[in-house]
């Protein structure tokens, strides 16, 4: 295993050799071009219309060079030690992956000249722990519970006792929601649709899919498997089959979905052409793992929704624009080619039963094609990549602590090499061995050292990705909403399902690139009609609680308790006492003020 | 309560009453106490007080129509009739002897003695992304330092001190655009910082949730939101926080952006407008950044997703998309020149780059950096002037190149700041408003 120094460039990252490298920069700039995804779905039938049907028939965009597993693409080149140049650090062996994690970062500490920030305390810890594990903020009795114990290791027992809890698997359940179908608003912007599509995936048990897996701890990969093959055996897998069936035998669409979500990479510009910055992903790679759900079809079996898949068809050729065409074969990055039987020039494919075996699937009887492309693709791409393991870890990783350890995690190319590229290899390994254990990762990275650091920075030039403070984090749609509920209500049963739809379509993003907030956002939080109503119109909670106390000192500090966890300083308490106090002939007008004040600002909008 | 006097930059107000001072007081110095103490803020960097006030006091504008996706230059300015790198559509005589424009756009022919084309732009990205931010910031990439859009410097250049129209709009009724929408969630205001980006409206012509929500006065709507501000610059100060600030800022524009909403709304423009500048989302925007200019709005970004990428059947799109342009961009400078505002308001039309001079398999034209037009109008610059050209077939510059450094030159000369302001400020690197000197192109300046 070569040591790579940490600047190298990206194609030294990928085993690229630099000629190769500039070769390939150059011969871009030469060649412009790019493809038909840049015009816009809205245009496409006025171009057909507009387009004799023998232009378009060869419609078919493709790669130009040679395919890039000849780059040798693998993983254990890219091993590098994450401290200073002057050598690796020892892992000894048989520790846990919390004790890599804090060996690693620390070599990244003393890397990148960072002075660490201290141990967080538990009043912060409680709340980070809770909107990281169970999605919104602790209740007053949970928090307090936490700082009344004494024991050396409740942080641990604070984190296995979440791990558990039905909260985690229905917060996981969202985040997942987002990576692996998108958001609803989103995609169809604000059509009327998007009500009908978030009633189906309920309904067809996607959702709950999701939140059973997570609870039960089902592995990764084979939530993969499932999602991809859509053949459940079992009742509680019924829902997996979603993921395919609701892109509607659109194989490009289920393509790109895959492959940010599952590999950690956007091919969506490779179907024009190689991509222009990241060689290692070629067009040729695009259309191939297109192929692999060229067969899909959706059908139905008793009303259910099923996957099926055909024996026959699927065969295209793409082309770049300089014309030149390729056949599209069953292929993905460095997994090599899945060889299938081909017609010959002219032959026609004739579809029988031969080609196909009867399966047991929990919605009853359904036939499969003996060669199966989606499950070559389970097989022979999924199966043992290393890719699948590393996104899932840079994904949780910057879930939970704030930025990947390659940012963002869709990205993760040669033109995105790591911060901590032995890290990154070392948990990706660890996770595979365990057997893709979710709950296992969740628990080896809120332990470590870097998770619980506190928020504020030793320096004003400390890099993000040193993971010397702990990063804001802006909570989730879903958790801001909830953690909402839980400070003006008081508990952690409330729900608001219209008001959590509003949440999720002014707040869509779950791993945001930057941490930008926009005139939307405010303005929905300052004028939306709803959200205030909620206010002022709770019952019982919080509003009520602060109203019933006489001092206008104690109900300041009562809110401070409530809804963030501490006590006000001297001069919030001071602003906020006189807020209160001017306004004291309307005492419920005035509280329901300050805790919207309080719940908008960044204290309240950031998980620290 | 109900008639005290607020003053619409800022959000806050003074209903007269000592106690209520006291009160204020109390918010606004916590405010600036902690805003002051908070992230390096290099909003300074592109400020130079005597020229930035000769700009305000001269209220100038500048209205951006962002081609985005890159239209043909042969199918707009830089026709080649008879030449293998023609498309079908002839070239028609402008008003300017001897000059000639696509016979796709008749109506810009005829005030062509009214605008500027530029047709030798010669820039280096070839990838949408990395064109649209360049061209956008008129340098290249130097992280970890974020150049400012064009929007966010001339918003804060030009902005008027007591207007609560916002400094930068950017009309985007198209949400989509592959790599534009990537840019687009990006950050525009660069080292200026967050209150310096864009305000986005667009679509439905509607603002979501800029009416105060009902039961709540104005007053407490006021009151509340320095409540809030109060806490919140408190955690951002102790933090240290960017995110906090982004998130601070975008809340200081809600007040003053909720008292210019009516500005925003289409349905009170006259129908014989619409008519004139419609059909289409692009038509629509257009006419309102000439309304929003109108009222004294500095910067208005047009654009509409990213239609111009024509890889596929480059002549069918265009022959859709350039009678568009050259219909509103006439109707915006004749509207601009009735009203008075043309001379106080540079017109840009651009887009990331060029299209190349080939075909593709598909009939399309792919991207191409190496040789494209661009056309400005207005404020600052001569109008008729034609600048550059192109060889015969449109493959390569033949005089005059232009880069994205000449062309922000230009851009801000016409405005009249100084193009080659350099700031130093302790422990960064020197910028320029304009780097390495780059000379603005003189023969189109006014």
């Amino acid at each position: 295993m070569a040591a790579v120094p940490y600047n190298a460039s990206p194609a030294r990252w990928w085993g690229l050799p630099p000629e190769k490298h500039a070769d390939r920069t150059r011969s871009h700039a030469l060649h412009v071009r790019c493809g038909p995804r840049f015009v816009s779905r809205s245009m496409l039938p006025l171009l057909l219309v507009g387009a004799a049907a023998s232009l378009m028939a060869p419609l078919v965009w493709a790669a130009d060079e040679a395919k890039s597993g000849e780059q040798g693409w693998k993983r254990g080149e890219l091993a590098a030690p994450d401290g200073n140049s002057s050598g690796e650090v020892e892992l000894p062996s048989g520790v846990s992956p919390t004790t890599v994690i804090d060996l690693l970062v620390e070599a990244g500490w003393q890397r990148d000249g960072a002075t660490p920030s201290d141990r967080c305390d538990d009043a912060t810890f409680v709340r980070r722990i809770h909107l990281d594990l169970a999605g919104r903020i602790p209740t007053v009795q949970e928090a307090e519970a936490f700082l009344a114990d004494t024991s050396s290791d409740k942080r641990a027992t604070l984190v296995d006792k979440l791990l558990t809890s039905e909260e985690y698997a229905r917060h996981m359940a969202e985040v997942f929601d987002v990576v692996l179908m998108g958001r609803v608003a989103e995609m169809l912007e604000g059509d009327r649709r998007a009500a009908r599509l978030v009633r189906d995936r309920d309904s067809h048990g996607w959702p709950e899919y999701l939140r059973r897996s997570f609870s039960d701890n089902r592995p990764w990969d084979q939530m993969v498997r499932e999602m991809l093959l859509a053949r459940p055996t079992e009742p509680e897998q019924a829902g997996s089959s979603w993921f395919l069936y609701e892109r509607n035998e659109d194989a490009q669409r289920m393509a790109e979905a895959v492959s940010p979500a599952i590999f950690g990479v956007r091919i969506d510009c490779a179907q024009c052409h190689d991509h222009p910055l990241a060689f290692e992903i070629a067009q040729a790679h695009y259309w191939g793992l297109v192929s692999f759900f060229r067969r899909t079809k959706n059908g139905r079996s008793g009303g259910d929704p099923v996957v099926e898949e055909s024996a026959i068809g699927g065969f295209e050729q793409f082309a770049d624009l300089s014309g030149q065409t390729s056949e599209a074969v069953l292929t993905f990055l460095e997994a090599g080619t899945v060889e299938e039987p081909r017609p010959a020039d002219g032959e026609k494919q004739e579809d029988s039963a031969d080609l196909y075996v009867s399966v047991e699937l929990s919605s009853g009887e359904q036939r499969v094609p003996k060669f199966s492309r989606r499950e070559r693709l389970v097989e022979e791409v999924v199966d043992g990549n290393p890719l699948v393991p590393r996104a899932m870890v840079n994904r949780m990783w910057a879930l939970l602590v704030g930025r990947g350890l390659v940012h963002p995690v869709d990205l993760m190319d040669s033109m995105h090499p790591p911060s901590h590229p032995r890290l990154l290899d070392w948990l990706a390994e660890d996770f595979a061995a365990s057997g893709f254990d979710v709950k296992r990762l969740v628990r080896s990275i809120v332990l470590s050292r870097a998770y619980q650091l506190d928020g504020r920075a030793t320096g004003e030039h400390v890099l993000s990705e040193s993971f010397a403070h702990a990063l804001e984090k802006p909570l989730s749609a879903e958790s801001y909403c909830r953690s909402m509920l839980v400070a003006i209500e008081g508990n952690a049963e409330a729900e608001a399902p219209e008001l959590t739809e509003a949440f999720c379509e002014i707040f869509p993003e779950v791993f945001p690139e930057e941490n930008l907030a926009t005139l939307k956002q405010t303005l929905f939080l300052s004028n939306n009609n709803s959200l205030w109503e909620r206010i002022r119109g709770t019952s019982g909670g919080t509003a009520e609680a602060l109203v019933a106390i006489e001092d206008a000192g104690d109900r300041v500090r009562e809110a401070f308790r409530r809804v963030y966890g501490r006590a006000p300083d001297e001069e919030e308490l001071q602003a906020a006492t006189q807020f209160l106090t001017e306004r004291s002939a309307d005492s419920r007008a005035a509280v329901d003020q300050l805790l919207w004040a309080m719940i908008t600002s960044a204290e309240f909008r950031f998980n620290h | 309560m109900a008639n005290q006097r607020r003053n619409p930059t800022d959000g806050t107000r003074s209903c007269g009453s000592p106690e209520h001072l006291l009160h204020r007081r109390l918010f606004l110095e916590g405010a600036v106490a902690a805003g002051a103490a908070s992230v390096a803020s290099f909003s300074g960097l592109f400020s130079i007080p005597a020229l930035a006030e000769e700009a305000k006091r001269q209220e100038k504008h500048c209205i951006l129509l962002w081609l985005c996706g890159a239209p043909s230059q042969f199918e707009t300015w830089d026709p080649k009739p008879g030449r293998p790198t023609s498309g079908p559509f002839p070239s028609t005589p402008s008003c300017l002897p001897g000059v000639h424009v696509s016979s796709l756009m008749p109506q810009c022919a005829t005030i062509l003695d009214q605008l500027a084309v530029v047709r030798s732009m010669k820039t280096e990205p070839s990838e949408h992304f990395q064109a649209i931010d360049m061209l956008t910031r008129g340098d290249g990439p130097r992280p970890p330092f974020v150049r400012p859009t064009l929007g966010s410097v001339l918003g804060q250049q030009l902005a008027q001190v007591d207007s609560p129209i916002p400094d930068f709009i950017l009309l985007d009724p198209c949400p989509e655009g592959n790599e534009y929408k990537r840019f687009k969630a990006g950050n525009w205001a660069g080292w200026l910082g967050a209150e310096y980006g864009p305000v986005r409206a667009g679509g439905e012509y509607k603002i979501a949730n800029i009416e105060r929500a009902g039961e709540l006065a104005d007053a407490d709507h006021a009151d509340r939101e320095a409540l809030r501000q109060f806490l919140s610059r408190k955690y951002e100060n102790d933090r240290k926080s960017a995110a906090a600030s982004s998130l601070n800022t975008a809340f200081e524009r809600v007040r003053g952006l909720m008292s210019c909403a009516p500005l925003f709304d289409l349905e009170t423009l006259p129908e014989s407008d619409k008519h004139r500048y419609g059909p289409g989302n692009f038509g629509m925007h257009t006419l309102l950044a000439r309304h929003l200019v109108e009222n004294g709005a500095p910067f208005v970004m047009v654009s509409n997703g990213m239609p111009w990428d024509c890889h596929v059947l480059n002549h069918e799109t265009h022959q859709m998309l350039v009678p568009e342009l050259d219909r509103v961009l006439f109707h915006l400078v004749n509207d601009l020149r009735e009203r008075g505002l043309l001379e106080k308001t540079l017109v840009i039309a651009m887009g990331e780059f060029g299209r190349t001079p080939w075909l593709n398999a598909a009939r399309g034209r792919d991207h191409y950096p190496n040789a494209w037009s661009l056309a400005m109008a207005g404020c600052g610059i001569q109008g008729g002037a034609v600048y550059g050209a192109t060889d015969e077939d449109g493959v390569d510059v033949a005089e005059n190149a232009v880069d994205q450094r000449r062309l922000f030159a230009t851009i801000f000369t016409a405005l009249g700041l100084d193009p080659h302001v350099q700031f130093d400020l302790p422990g960064l690197p020197t910028f320029h408003r304009v780097e390495e000197q780059a000379d603005p192109i003189q023969e189109i300046l006014a």
